[in-house]
């Protein structure tokens, strides 16, 4: 198994459960919890993810990223593409629409930053009927969420 | 006329007026939408719980109209004038219409500030008369204009928006100006224009 970079989380948004075992490809997952009434529901969920950037740019790695996700993603419309800092390094902001295999409204919203040759992005994906009771909360987390600085000795891979 | 063939449901005008009237379609416009199993989205065109219309003003005027009920969401999208295409959605599925249809997106800069709005500026941005349309959209510098209009029972609310080089401003009627505006607030808008009982999954 690889080693897991070292990195730091961001903070659970209020009543979601960390993933103990995030899935393969994350560094990190928390979601929403499951809703007794209906379990069937998609469950909001905020997942951290570290690319090797091999060399490549941040513009570049930003580049390849809106090319690969429209094919990964059913029915992807980009809604919103923006540059800010990100724990005080030059990062942005994305935010899509899509759907799953159920034909569920997805949107999707992501914070990206890299760090020398390792590029971190926090994604949430949110039922688009949620979207604008949750994103407020999102925005906070990914604005308190230090990647690059907020390593410290007691993170935990 | 109403066009069924290869999965793609065409409609000229008068195909419209004919689905969104109260009367009997006629018998060959009845069996074209029967044999494409669209019935239930005539009964959602007649009955909507929520109407949205959506008035695009640039070199031409489009007005693509959405009807949504608990069960779906029937877009008439304007393709060129006089022409349609009826769409079937899933009503959680408006958010992203309503992204396509009025061309939100990304811009390179954020919107420029505040600015006045002219007097009556709905009314001139999307005004039937080229001329008047084109002088209007100048004179915010803008290339497009549009009007999203949600209706349901008896009332109804308006969003007007410029989008130009400047960016996208939104038009607060009351204050009489146009106020910068991001694909994001306009998306969050978009994704809450249904009232919850028609956006909720089923259970």
């Amino acid at each position: 198994m690889t080693e897991l970079p070292r990195f730091a989380p961001p903070s659970v948004p209020q009543g979601w459960d960390k993933v103990a075992r995030p899935p393969t490809g994350a560094v990190w997952t928390a979601v929403e919890p499951v809703d007794l009434a209906r379990p069937d529901r998609f469950r909001a969920n905020l997942v951290l993810t570290v690319d090797d950037l091999g060399g490549l740019s941040f513009r570049d790695w930003q580049v390849v990223s809106d090319e690969v996700l429209p094919t990964m993603l059913q029915d992807y419309l980009l809604v919103d593409l923006e540059r800010l800092e990100v724990d005080g390094l030059p990062g942005g902001r994305r935010l899509a629409h899509h759907i799953d295999q159920a034909a569920r409204a997805l949107t999707m919203e992501q914070w990206f930053v890299a760090d020398g040759d390792r590029g971190w992005t926090l994604t949430a994906t949110v039922e688009t009927w949620s979207y604008d009771e949750l994103a407020g909360e999102l925005a906070e987390v990914a604005a308190a969420w230090r990647p690059v600085t907020g390593v410290g000795a007691g993170d935990q891979p | 006329m109403i066009d069924t063939q290869d999965g793609v449901v065409r409609l000229d005008d008068a195909g419209v007026a004919a689905l969104l009237g109260g009367g009997d379609l006629d018998e060959a416009a009845a069996a074209e939408l029967a044999a494409a199993g669209l019935r239930p989205a005539l009964d959602t065109l007649r009955r909507p719980v929520v109407t949205l219309e959506v008035h695009v003003a640039g070199s031409s005027l489009q007005l693509h109209r959405i009807a949504v009920d608990a069960e779906r969401a029937v877009v008439l999208l304007a393709v060129r004038p006089g022409l349609h295409q009826l769409m079937v959605l899933p009503p959680s599925h408006v958010a992203a219409a309503l992204v396509r249809i009025t061309r939100t997106g990304p811009r390179r800069s954020p919107a420029s500030g505040p600015r006045p709005a002219p007097a009556d500026a709905p009314s001139l941005l999307l005004s039937d008369d080229a001329d008047v349309r084109h002088d209007a959209l100048r004179a915010v510098s803008a290339t497009l204009a549009w009007r999203l209009r949600v209706a349901w029972d008896a009332e109804h609310r308006d969003l007007v928006v410029v989008d130009g080089a400047d960016g996208m401003h939104v038009l607060d009627e009351e204050d009489g100006a146009l106020l910068p505006v991001s694909a994001t607030t306009l998306y969050r808008l978009f994704s809450t224009a249904l009232p919850p009982e028609a956006l909720e999954p089923r259970a």
